[in-house]
């Protein structure tokens, strides 16, 4: 039983959009979703680091993860969300919120339906995706936050040399 | 670890500390019984309490311990260095032993084993010792005594051969002497007859000896000197710092020492020392008791959530002023007034909550300087001041790093040796001193020493080699003295235990900035150190400014800001090297719009906030100044955590994050880089 | 014509005087100041000459005598008691010679000793009273002469026991070597036990001394210098070397010898101005002095002041004359014009309008001819339209009469005819009545459907407006729902953290979440609804506002025709008024008429009178310029004159002769001219004004109809003109 309750927590993900691809991320690095609200720019900072919010009282960094994947940076429209993440950075966890196009579902997945990621192929950079889910004919790719916010700020995740 | 495991760690934390501190009363008067007791109650309520508890290695490393302190409350073994050593050793070993799992550590086992039988040595040794030692040190110590000797010779004394500073010579065979030459009869040059003496002393004469051994030293010049001997007091008062003070104080060039003062004083002063000792003593003894009743114990983060919330209702304070302001309900104003009010209040208490005295981290200097001294053969004394001063808890957290590691280096670097001491004519002991005391809305502590002080010229060259600086740099001794706060720097030319790994005092600068505080050095050569470290009280508001710039508002610290100016726009434009004349003054300034990369359109009439930089007045150049603002200090978290610039952030009555500015680092950083 | 001598004279005098005074006081005080400069300057002059010469031949005598007592001492000094010398005679000779070749003024050294004295040798030619000399010369020739005792009339030991040992005499002519020369003695006796042993002197000439001032020549050797010894005999006369030897008292009248112990060094003002100075030449070891006198005549001293004051007089007179011709010149000018304008102002008198002041230059006068000018020809101007408004009246008064009789006939005509235009104006009255009620009917229709078309579009407005707010709501919902799906999304989030007991949660936020989704399309399909309904009422909106504008223009036009007709009906009312008032005016205008052809005769009776008036004033062109070329006559007159006086200004009464008759002649004009201008002045104005007080009392009975067409004419419209200019 308990065990089932393990399998159960780490298969539930959280799905969103960014640009017109979908990715996934564990819900237990997710605390919250929140509307786009004002975000406050932190001056001299770089591009990626849109600012701060207040979050229930304490301030919460931002960033933009479409930047993190070199998208071209949609506008912002209604369903523009900002996913409020717990990381770890500098082995220390981290509320960081990270703004995502779109918030679409929490999906459940079986071990078995998680398939590696791809090694080759796709444009990014296969150390940032754990796996590779397909839900509703949509394919998902499951993202590593952590890896992801260890990463330095200004650089990208997008693979240097995709076609090898 | 259940909860009764808990209290007892917490409650036996307490009880070592109290411990410490006895201990190190006692080492000052090792013939005090009444701190002897208290030693002995805390050894046994620490051995009672660890039985009790499952604490067995406590309860039997503590019990022999307590055998020995009962053994000398009852007079049949004394207090020496060698106890003390091994009994302060054992309060370090017995924090360890709070932790169940500590003998794991092979480390700490032995150790314990090490001591364990050291006590037991002790214990055996003892009998013999009772009969050796005791009579002799009672004896001695009492028949010490403390003359005040006034020795003005006939100015014709020398024609017979006599020279006077042999005289004094002998009185220093005699006992410790203080010397205090009057030469305010010496004549100008033109009539300076040199075969006569126009010099007199005043001598104070810590001897065992009685006054006719004094007087015999004298016995061929008494008839043509002014000689007065007298007994001011019946223990040495030149070990007791207060009274070399008040001596000093009293030091007039022109006069003698006014008995009549010094005497009272030094009566009181005996009679206060007794009375301090017996409150100490009868602190400890009713710790117990009393501490239940006045004081309760809360767990610190529960204290950082009362913060937390006072913060937050703080906050939501200010917006419910704000919402009061824009719809102007008359009875909702008188309301909110009342909660501001109250709010304030509640604010102002959990802050005093938050607050402890500096003592607390006080105990831990004295023993670090008692254990230094011992190490390097030095003999040092530590005086404290206001120790009382509080402060806030992560501050004292914050602090006592930095604070060790500039004892460390006084120890290590700035006092000297004893024989160097005496060759450069200064007491034999070193003296460190802190002083903590309230200015303004800061706390500043100094550290001073006087030892042999920073050689700059050594820092020079360190620095030169170091590539720190030019060789024909010119720098002033303040730039110098800055130097040796850069990375990597430290002049000591081996390394010790203590110091000298070149992560000196940078590290010391870094963790007081964490804390928003700003540390200062002086030096004199051959005179000493002193440090100077500025806390703001609290970490977790400041007032500030709040100030626009494009769509954002910042806070800036208002006890930097010196002035605000409403300036126009062109008249920045216009200015030529980002220099601006206000007031007749010339003020460099920086127009924060353009270096924080603002492309909104400007305001044609901008604001000018002069703050306080170093020593300078530096003009930072806003968009608009909204007014005082009590903000409450959040960290900008980890995403940010290189950004000095933006010390923090705040949340404003409308929800809205204002930015804290941190104006130092940004006309540093700003005029590093320009 | 009179005052005109007048002017003149009195611009001379004042050019005249305001130059010459202060020039002539100029003139004194410098005069006055250069004559004391300049006698001060001589005087000072003077003195320093003086003391230059007194100084200078008190040097070079004073060297010799300087040398001679040197040696004389020298002399004394080795004598014995016994009036022995230690000098043999040949070093005594030795020491003469150098003497004479050391001193070049000294001419002979005589050196003698008593009988007996010296080496009692060679004393030869030598008596006790050392009146027999032995002379050396520069030749080094030794000779004896007695020569002295006539110049001294006792013995030469006793002359120098009496002289303190010492020979100084006055100057005197003496032939030596065959020379005559002027010159002087200088001795001094040589002592031996304080008696007198013998003497040794010099001869000295002198004559250089006349040489030494007769070469100087001051002011411009005007000046009288003379070198006076102490006995008043004149060594030196620069100007008449006859002089010399001379006694001073002879030469200088009144000048006695005691005079020279007195006033050196001071002026001394003779007769006659002139001036003498005196200073001493004093001799060193001599009790005796010399003077320098230096007489300086006044007349000399003042001849280069005089001269320059002469000349600054003549600069100044010749100035003067320049000045005053000039001032003439300019006067004569100004004054002629003014004649010239007097002269035509007389003409102008006598009633000849028809002149011209040409008078030409570029001040005030010319100003004043041109005022004149254009006051004449405004005169010239109106007296010709008086004229001509005369002859105009006597024509239009017979117009006038004939026309009287007509308009009293046509008046009758006109009174019928409005009496039928009157009738026919009360028919059009009664249509335009009906029109106007007609339109004012179509009008409030127009008015009422206008509004009623507004309300609508306002109503179609207000509905998109509602559809709009209908899309906001909905985007609201919408807004709720995707807030709603965010809270399912974390309640699910939550869920799926909290594991197997969230699990039924997790459902249960799904559902939530699907609900929201179903509201969200939901939301959107009303949205769809309302925006596509919006539209159409949108449009509809915008027909109602395309028609709402026609329909107020037709009703603007309807109001217009209904105000058009009221307008008109105004008009006829204003019309039909008229009428009425025209026929009134007929009725009267018929008795007018008669009225007018009386007065037309009375008017017609003082024009004759006033053309009679106006013949007094010339206007003719021709007779003018007959007039004119006399009176040019008459100035050409006048400017020979003046040439005339130009050319002899002395002959100043010719020329005020001449004016005098002009003056006359302008004298007797102007009375004329005063008196019959008053006389014509009376009558024409008190006439005039009765003209016109009585043309005034029929014109305003005009008709103010006449615009409208009545020809009622009466030839006075020139008049009319003529009295606004008045």
């Amino acid at each position: 039983m308990i065990d089932e309750d393990i399998d159960q927590l780490t298969n539930s993900y959280l799905s969103f959009k960014l640009s017109d691809e979908f990715f996934a991320v564990h819900v237990s690095k997710v605390l919250n979703i929140l509307e786009l609200v004002p975000i406050t720019k932190v001056p001299k900072s770089s591009d990626v680091l849109k600012g701060v919010i207040n979050l229930r009282g304490s301030v919460l960094g931002v960033i933009d993860i479409r930047m993190k994947f070199n998208e071209i940076i949609s506008e912002n429209t209604k369903e523009t969300c900002i996913l409020v993440l717990e990381v770890l950075i500098d082995n220390e966890m981290v509320e960081v919120g990270a703004i995502v196009d779109s918030v679409e579902e929490v999906i459940e997945v079986k071990e078995n339906e998680i398939q590696p990621p791809l090694s080759v192929g796709t444009k990014y950079k296969s150390e940032f995706i754990t796996g590779l889910l397909k839900s509703k004919d949509k394919f998902i790719m499951i993202l590593d936050m952590d890896k992801i916010f260890a990463f330095d700020h200004a650089s990208m995740l997008l693979d240097d040399m995709p076609e090898t | 670890m259940d909860n009764f495991q808990k209290k007892f760690i917490e409650e036996a934390t307490d009880l070592i500390n109290d411990l410490e501190q006895a201990l190190l009363s006692l080492e000052k008067q090792p013939k005090d019984t009444e701190i002897v007791a208290s030693v002995f109650r805390i050894m046994h309520s620490l051995k009672g309490g660890g039985g009790m508890f499952g604490f067995d290695e406590i309860s039997n490393f503590t019990h022999n311990l307590e055998t020995i302190y009962d053994e000398i409350r009852n007079g049949n073994l004394l207090v020496t260095e060698e106890l003390l050593s091994i009994t302060f050793s054992s309060v370090d070993h017995l924090r360890n032993l709070l932790d169940p799992e500590a003998l794991k550590n092979e480390q700490i086992s032995k150790n314990h084993n090490i001591l364990l039988s050291k006590v037991e040595g002790i214990l055996k040794k003892h009998d013999k010792k009772i009969i050796e030692t005791q009579i002799p040190e009672t004896e001695k110590e009492e028949s010490v005594q403390t003359f005040y000797i006034y020795f003005g010779p006939n100015e014709s004394i020398m024609d017979n051969g006599t020279n006077p500073l042999y005289l004094l010579d002998e009185l220093n065979t005699i006992g410790n002497c203080n010397v205090y030459t009057r030469t305010q009869k010496i004549p100008l040059l033109s009539k300076f007859n040199f075969s006569k003496c126009y010099t007199s002393w005043e001598v104070f004469l810590v001897t065992k000896e009685p006054v006719a051994s004094i007087q015999d030293v004298f016995i061929f010049v008494e008839d043509e000197s002014e000689l007065e001997i007298s007994n001011i007091a019946n223990f040495d008062i030149l070990s007791e710092s207060e009274i070399l003070d008040k001596i000093e104080d009293l030091f007039d060039e022109k006069s003698h020492f006014d008995l009549s003062i010094l005497s009272p004083f030094i009566n009181n002063y005996e009679k206060e020392k007794k009375n301090k000792i017996d409150t100490v003593t009868e602190k400890l003894s009713t710790f117990t008791k009393e501490n239940v009743i006045s004081s309760i114990r809360v767990s610190s983060d529960k204290i950082d959530e009362l913060m937390n919330l006072v913060s937050e209702l703080v906050t939501s304070q200010a917006s419910l002023s704000l919402f009061v302001e824009e719809n102007k309900v008359q009875e909702l104003n008188q309301l909110a007034e009342n909660i501001e009010n109250i709010t304030r209040q509640l604010r102002d208490t959990a802050f005093n909550i938050s607050l402890i005295p500096i003592e607390t981290m006080l105990t831990r200097f004295h023993r670090l300087i008692r254990d230094l001294s011992t190490e390097f053969g030095k003999n040092i004394d530590f005086i404290t001041e206001g120790a009382e001063t509080e402060l806030d808890k992560t501050l004292i957290q914050g602090l006592t790093d930095p604070l060790m590691h500039i004892i460390r280096n006084s120890v290590d670097h700035g006092i000297e040796s004893e024989k160097e001491r005496v060759k450069l004519g200064k007491t034999l002991k070193g003296m460190i001193y802190l002083k903590a005391y309230y200015s303004g809305a800061n706390v500043v502590i100094k550290i001073q020493d006087d030892g042999k002080g920073i050689d700059l010229a050594k820092v020079r060259q360190k620095a030169i080699s170091k590539e720190l600086i030019q060789h024909d740099s010119k720098l002033t001794e303040r730039e110098l003295l800055d130097i040796i706060f850069l990375p990597g720097f430290s002049t000591a030319e081996n390394v010790t235990d203590v110091s000298g790994r070149g992560v000196g005092m940078d590290v010391v600068k870094r963790k007081i900035e964490e804390i928003r505080g700003t540390v200062e050095l002086d030096s004199k050569t051959n005179v000493g150190t002193t440090i100077t470290i500025k806390l703001p009280l609290t970490l977790s508001i400041i007032d500030g400014l709040l100030v626009m710039i494009g769509n954002t508002k910042y806070v800036m610290p208002l006890n930097l800001v010196n002035k605000i100016y409403a300036v126009n726009h062109q008249d920045f434009k216009k200015a030529y090297n980002n220099i601006i004349i206000i007031d007749g003054e010339q003020i460099p300034f920086y127009y924060l719009r353009d270096e924080f990369e603002i492309d909104t359109e400007p305001l044609e009439v901008e604001q000018m906030v002069i703050v306080k930089y170093e020593d300078k007045k530096i003009g930072l150049a806003v968009d608009d100044v909204i007014g005082e603002y009590q903000a409450v200090l959040k960290p900008l978290g980890k995403l940010y955590k290189n950004h000095e610039i933006i010390s923090g952030a705040t949340i404003l009555g409308d929800g809205t994050i204002a930015l804290v500015l941190d104006t130092n680092k940004i006309i540093h950083e700003f005029s590093f880089k320009n | 014509m009179k005052n005109t001598g007048s002017i003149r004279t009195k611009l001379i005098s004042i050019i005249g005087l305001s130059v010459l005074v202060p020039i002539i006081i100029v003139i004194i005080i410098s005069s006055l100041k250069l004559r004391d400069d300049a006698i001060i300057l001589a005087k000072t002059n003077a003195k320093t000459n003086a003391e230059i010469y007194s100084k200078g031949i008190g040097q070079d005598l004073n060297q010799v005598f300087k040398a001679l007592n040197t040696f004389t001492d020298i002399l004394s000094s080795t004598m014995d008691e016994n009036g022995v010398s230690n000098f043999d005679l040949e070093q005594i000779h030795q020491m003469e010679n150098k003497f004479l070749i050391e001193n070049k003024q000294v001419l002979t050294v005589f050196l003698n000793f008593l009988p007996n004295h010296f080496n009692k040798i060679d004393n030869s030619g030598t008596n006790e009273t050392l009146t027999s000399f032995k002379y050396i010369n520069k030749k080094g020739v030794y000779s004896y002469l007695d020569r002295w005792n006539y110049n001294f009339k006792s013995d030469v030991v006793s002359y120098l026991k009496q002289h303190n040992g010492q020979i100084f005499t006055e100057p005197y002519k003496d032939f030596l070597e065959g020379d005559s020369l002027l010159m002087i003695s200088y001795g001094k006796a040589i002592y031996s036990n304080n008696e007198i042993s013998g003497v040794l002197g010099v001869d000295i000439s002198i004559d250089w001394i006349q040489n030494y001032i007769s070469n100087t020549e001051l002011f411009n050797g005007a000046a009288q210098i003379f070198i006076v010894s102490d006995g008043g005999i004149i060594n030196a006369d620069n100007k008449n070397k006859a002089n010399v030897g001379k006694n001073i008292t002879d030469i200088i009248n009144g000048y006695q010898k005691d005079d020279l112990f007195e006033n050196f060094n001071e002026i001394e003002v003779l007769e006659e101005g002139d001036f003498k100075f005196t200073v001493p030449v004093n001799f060193e070891g001599v009790d005796k002095a010399w003077y320098v006198i230096i007489k300086v005549p006044e007349k000399s001293v003042l001849k280069d002041t005089n001269w320059l004051l002469g000349k600054r007089i003549g600069l100044v007179s010749l100035i003067l004359l320049l000045a005053l011709s000039i001032a003439y010149i300019y006067t004569n000018k100004i004054i002629t014009r003014i004649f010239k304008l007097s002269k035509i102002a007389e003409k102008v008198a006598q009633g000849n309008l028809d002149v011209s002041f040409e008078v030409v230059g570029n001040d005030e006068i010319e100003d004043l001819s041109q005022s004149l000018q254009t006051m004449v020809d405004k005169f010239f101007e109106i007296i010709k339209n008086i004229k001509k408004t005369t002859e105009d009246l006597y024509k239009s008064g017979n117009a006038l009469s004939e026309t009287a009789i007509k308009l009293s006939e046509g008046a009758s005509e006109q009174a019928s005819s409005t009496e039928e235009v009157s009738a026919s104006m009360e028919q059009l009255n009664a249509n335009i009545e009906q029109n106007a009620e007609n339109s004012k009917l179509a009008d409030a229709m127009a008015q009422k459907s206008a509004t009623g078309i507004e309300i609508s579009s306002k109503n179609v407005i207000a509905t998109t407006s509602a559809m709009g707010d209908i899309a906001k709501k909905i985007s609201i919902i919408g807004d709720i729902a995707f807030q709603t799906n965010i809270l399912a999304l974390n309640a699910s989030v939550e869920a799926a953290r909290a594991g197997q007991y969230g699990k039924g949660f997790g459902v249960v936020a799904k559902e939530v979440g699907k609900l929201a989704d179903n509201s969200k399309v939901a939301a959107a399909d009303i949205n769809d609804i309302t925006s596509k309904s919006f539209i159409s009422a949108k449009k509809s909106g915008e027909l109602l506002d395309q028609i709402v504008p026609d329909i107020k223009k037709t009703a603007l036009l309807v109001q217009e025709i209904t105000n058009a007709s009221l307008e008109q009906r105004a008009g006829t009312d204003q019309i039909n008024n008229a009428l009425q008032q025209l026929n009134n005016v007929t009725q009267q205008n018929a008795a007018s008429a008669e009225q007018l052809a009386m007065n037309v005769e009375a008017l017609n009776s003082y024009a004759d009178e006033l053309t009679k008036l106006i013949g007094f004033f010339n206007l003719d062109k021709e007779n003018n310029e007959k007039e004119n070329n006399d009176f040019a006559q008459n100035e050409d007159d006048i400017d020979n004159s003046n040439y005339k006086y130009k050319e002899e200004i002395n002959d100043f009464s010719d020329f005020e002769s001449d004016m005098k008759e002009i003056e006359d002649d302008n004298e007797y004009d102007e009375k004329l001219e005063q008196k019959e201008n008053k006389d014509f002045k009376i009558d024409f104005e008190s006439k005039i004004e009765k003209k016109i007080s009585k043309t005034q009392e029929i014109l305003p009975k005009e008709p103010k109809d006449i615009k409208r067409g009545f020809n009622f004419n009466l030839g006075n419209e020139d008049s009319d003109d003529e009295f606004e200019k008045f």
